[in-house]
């Protein structure tokens, strides 16, 4: 609300942000284990006097430097750049509390940009006890630059102590700051033996291939089983909050979680077959390897965004910039009259246009209209205004992850007559005229069709007694795990125990698709 | 005070130290930019010559050029990083109202940086090729600055961000600021002049071992270098003049350290000239130098005018913290050290190869 917004909203902000931030940070931790990877490759090259080793590592310091200090660099620049758009207020407060961090890690950029191109232009100009030098020396710059960036992207997943006594060092070294390093150091490893073995599939020359393969090998398979407790300890490192969103089985996690699980299978099984035939560690399997990695990459990156949720900052600020102070007065006050980048301050005087910033400032962060991404008319689509007004005042109660709506009511109401009738035409009036619901019916809407189709809910409990239905209102979790319980009255339970039992049985007798027979 | 203006974050030290490191990071920037942009136009200028001096020196020119390159990125980052912590409040909007042309800068300078290296690498396989790839190149060097001179103006104006509420998908640029075309000019024109300098710098490290080629650098670089430069005594009165009246007057006399400022960058303006005529090329840089960092003091001392209406950085709260600014230091006298030791080594083996 203190920054105005870059509104998209077919696109939406995260769907950009992710597009950046994928092959970033995938690049991004090759360029710190490719640094490693250089420098032993290099040693072991001079120490046993192997020319072929040697040549290898040349070329791949050419490869090394047009993905990392070009596609690497300038997508870091990227991800700046679009987070300063798309999240104004995390980005700043990020910059501001972190700025000695960042220049810190601005001084490691220039001596990796220094080292690495002194490395590539000098190969077979300097000493070469020197040369390697150079090749440590960037190792240590990147894996600097990693310490620092690692620092400031897990005090947005546990801010520590950070909230009580504003300390730089607090929020720094924060309680996921170890395990994350190791993690991710791991990962550096991992990801640039997957570089590596890609680019000796492509060499002709079957000793050096073979070579290699041991060699990346003997890296990248340790990494790999050190990774799994490491990553045991860091999902123990997060708040109880953030853990439950893990381990409680959000279904879009579990994905993620499924993902990562079958990279490391893939990863693993293309290693140690390429142990057993080295020679036939073809293009296409090292692909397949790398590709893998990506997936691996990609889902841990993703269950860690999705674990900060519904914070951009833990219990700092809220993914659409909102404070959780300023909560309480926006509830009371309504939050147009506070949002200086809205043209209209009060709900009545303009609905469609109330709705629709509303909209902008407190859903779009996360949320499309019609994209890809988390599309919101999708899921509003099946719902009726009044059902979706009550249920925006409790989502953060129903869904977890997502932030409280900090407005008054009548900002409730134009918002849910926005999503709903408001995406259509005739919308002028409908803000006014709420469409009469039966009370069941509403309750049903606010509390379970954000998430299921009234078809599911009746097709599943279509052999259900209505005593049964009663009963596991009382325990949804236990149904599911990501399903929290309800929250609601006795009397609420057993009015929702009741509308199920009936839309069952109307379902029976009129098929879901509402097609006359 | 202007009611769309964001409420800035506190910064962990007195903005005096910031705005130092700030002066101290942008004039790097400007000069590997104009190094970047005018080398680039040199090289591309002489892909059009047949004689072999010309090839030779175009050959040499591009494989500086990614380098170069790889500097510009870094400078600008520090640049931004010190820019966003004084100004962020300003910095954040502005940007967001063009959002879609600013995020644009980043798959361009890819873009572009890949067709550097793809000419430094295969040069001469590429042939004639070489000529629309580096026009790209320019072309995009050229969009770059002038979509960054939108966002460094329209910052500046916060009465013109109302414009957001009729088209807020971030297509708004600042084309009616009458000072965005001066400016631009005089930055880009500098930046062409710059390229000559470097053309004949570089031409410098050929004196023993092609004095041929390192005299057609310098005759080629310090012409393009002066009479640019002297171009500039036309496009800098105009900007001054596009400047709203009230900081013009402050700058003719107003205000004692712009016009001080302003007197010292003439005079260094005038010695440069003479200098550059002259075709002394280590003398012109020994005052580059020092013109760039008043010229960027000048423009530090311009964005405060333009905003003290609506801000100064003192209002800015300090939630002190020194601790983290000493590391920093620390570490910036560290990574000198060893850039320093790398740079010698590089030198040293570049002297010793055949």
């Amino acid at each position: 609300m203190n920054y105005p917004v870059w509104y998209l909203p077919t696109i939406g902000g995260g769907t950009l942000i992710a597009l950046i931030a994928i092959g970033h940070v995938f690049v991004s931790h090759f360029a710190v284990g490719g640094g490693l990877l250089l420098a032993l490759s290099e040693y072991l090259a001079r120490k046993r006097n192997d020319a072929e080793l040697l040549a290898f590592t040349k070329r791949f310091a050419r490869i090394f430097v047009l993905l990392t200090l070009v596609y690497g660099s300038l997508t870091g620049v990227g991800i700046w750049f679009v987070i300063s758009l798309v999240q104004p207020g995390g980005t700043s407060l990020l910059i501001h509390q972190f700025v000695f961090a960042w220049a810190a890690e601005w001084v490691f950029f220039l001596m990796e940009i220094v080292a690495i191109s002194v490395y590539l232009y000098s190969f077979d100009r300097m000493a070469p006890s020197i040369h390697q030098a150079v090749a440590w020396i960037y190792f240590g710059a990147a894996w600097c630059s990693l310490f620092i960036i690692n620092g400031i992207i897990t005090f947005m997943l546990t801010s520590g102590n950070w909230a009580n006594n504003g300390s730089f060092w607090s929020a720094f070294f924060n309680p996921s700051f170890w395990p994350s390093l190791v993690f991710r150091t791991l990962m550096t490893v991992i990801i640039a033996g997957l570089f590596a073995l890609l680019f000796s599939s492509l060499s002709k020359d079957l000793k050096l291939r073979r070579q290699l393969v041991r060699y990346c090998c003997s890296m990248v398979l340790p990494a790999i089983m050190a990774a799994m407790p490491t990553a045991w300890w860091y999902l123990r490192s997060l708040p109880q909050p953030a853990r439950d969103l893990v381990q409680a089985g959000s279904p879009t996690v579990v994905r993620a979680l499924h993902g990562g699980l079958l990279g490391i299978i893939l990863i693993a099984s293309a290693l140690l077959l390429s142990l057993c035939f080295p020679i036939r560690y073809r293009r296409s399997l090292a692909v397949l390897a790398l590709g893998s990695g990506l997936l691996l990459m990609g889902s841990f990156e993703w269950t860690r965004e999705a674990a900060r949720r519904p914070f951009v900052v833990q219990q700092t600020m809220f993914c659409n910039g909102v404070t959780p102070g300023q909560v309480p007065e926006l509830k009371d006050q309504g939050f147009l009259t506070k949002a200086r980048w809205s043209r209209v301050h009060q709900a009545a005087s303009d609905p469609a246009l109330a709705g629709r910033d509303l909209f902008k400032f407190q859903c779009y962060s996360c949320h499309t209209l019609g994209g890809a991404n988390n599309d919101l008319l999708q899921r509003t689509r099946p719902l009726n205004q009044t059902a979706l007004a009550g249920y925006i005042g409790s989502l953060h109660q129903i869904r977890y992850f997502m932030p409280p709506f900090a407005g008054n009511k009548d900002e409730r109401q134009v918002l849910a007559a926005f999503l709903t009738d408001g995406l259509f035409p005739s919308f002028e009036t409908s803000a006014e005229t709420a469409k009469e619901v039966p009370p069941d019916q509403l309750l049903f809407e606010q509390n379970c069709t954000l998430c299921h189709t009234t078809e599911l809910v009746g097709a599943r409990t279509a052999d259900w007694s209505k005593v049964r239905i009663r009963d596991a209102l009382d325990h949804l979790n236990q149904l599911h795990p990501a399903m929290p319980d309800y929250k609601g009255t006795a009397t609420e339970k057993d009015r929702l125990a009741e509308y199920i039992f009936h839309l069952n049985r109307s379902a029976v007798q009129q098929p879901a698709t509402g097609v006359a027979p | 005070m202007n009611p769309l203006i964001p409420t800035p974050d506190s910064i962990p030290v007195s903005w005096g130290y910031l705005l130092a490191l700030l002066l101290l990071v942008f004039p790097l920037h400007l000069l590997f930019m104009n190094c970047l942009l005018g080398t680039t136009a040199v090289t591309l200028y002489l892909q059009r010559r047949s004689d072999a001096l010309a090839k030779q020196l175009a050959t040499e020119l591009s494989r500086a050029l990614p380098l170069i390159m790889a500097f510009v990125v870094n400078s600008g980052v520090a640049s931004l990083l010190f820019l966003q912590v004084l100004y962020g409040q300003f910095f954040y909007t502005s940007s967001i109202l063009m959002g879609s042309y600013w995020l644009a800068i980043i798959p361009l300078l890819i873009l572009s940086y890949y067709a550097l290296y793809w000419v430094d690498f295969r040069y001469r396989h590429l042939g004639r090729k070489r000529w629309p790839l580096l026009a790209v190149v320019l072309a995009v060097l050229l969009a770059v600055p002038f979509l960054f001179s939108n966002n460094m103006t329209l910052m500046l104006h916060p009465q013109r961000w109302s414009a957001y509420f009729g088209q807020d998908n971030g297509t708004l640029l600042n084309l009616t600021d009458i000072s965005l075309w001066p400016r631009y000019a005089h930055f880009i024109v500098a930046a062409l002049a710059v390229g000559g300098l470097f053309t004949a710098t570089l031409g410098l490290c050929y004196r023993s071992r092609a004095p041929e080629l390192a005299a057609y650098a310098r005759n080629l670089g310090m012409t393009l270098f002066s009479r640019l430069t002297l171009l500039q005594l036309l496009i800098g009165p105009l900007f001054l003049f596009s400047l709203p009246q009230p900081l013009r007057w402050q700058i003719l006399g107003g205000s004692p350290l712009a016009t001080l400022l302003l007197a010292i960058a003439l005079t260094l303006l005038t010695a440069l000239l003479v200098n550059a005529f002259q075709q002394r090329v280590l003398t012109s840089l020994a005052l580059l130098a020092p013109l760039v960092c008043c010229m960027v003091a000048l423009r530090a001392w311009l964005r405060s005018a333009f905003l003290q209406p609506h801000f100064t950085l003192d209002q800015l709260q300090v939630a002190p913290q020194y601790s983290p600014l000493l590391v920093f230091l620390v570490v910036l006298l560290f990574g000198s050290s060893m850039i320093g030791w790398l740079l010698y080594q590089a030198t040293k083996a570049a002297r010793q190869s055949p």
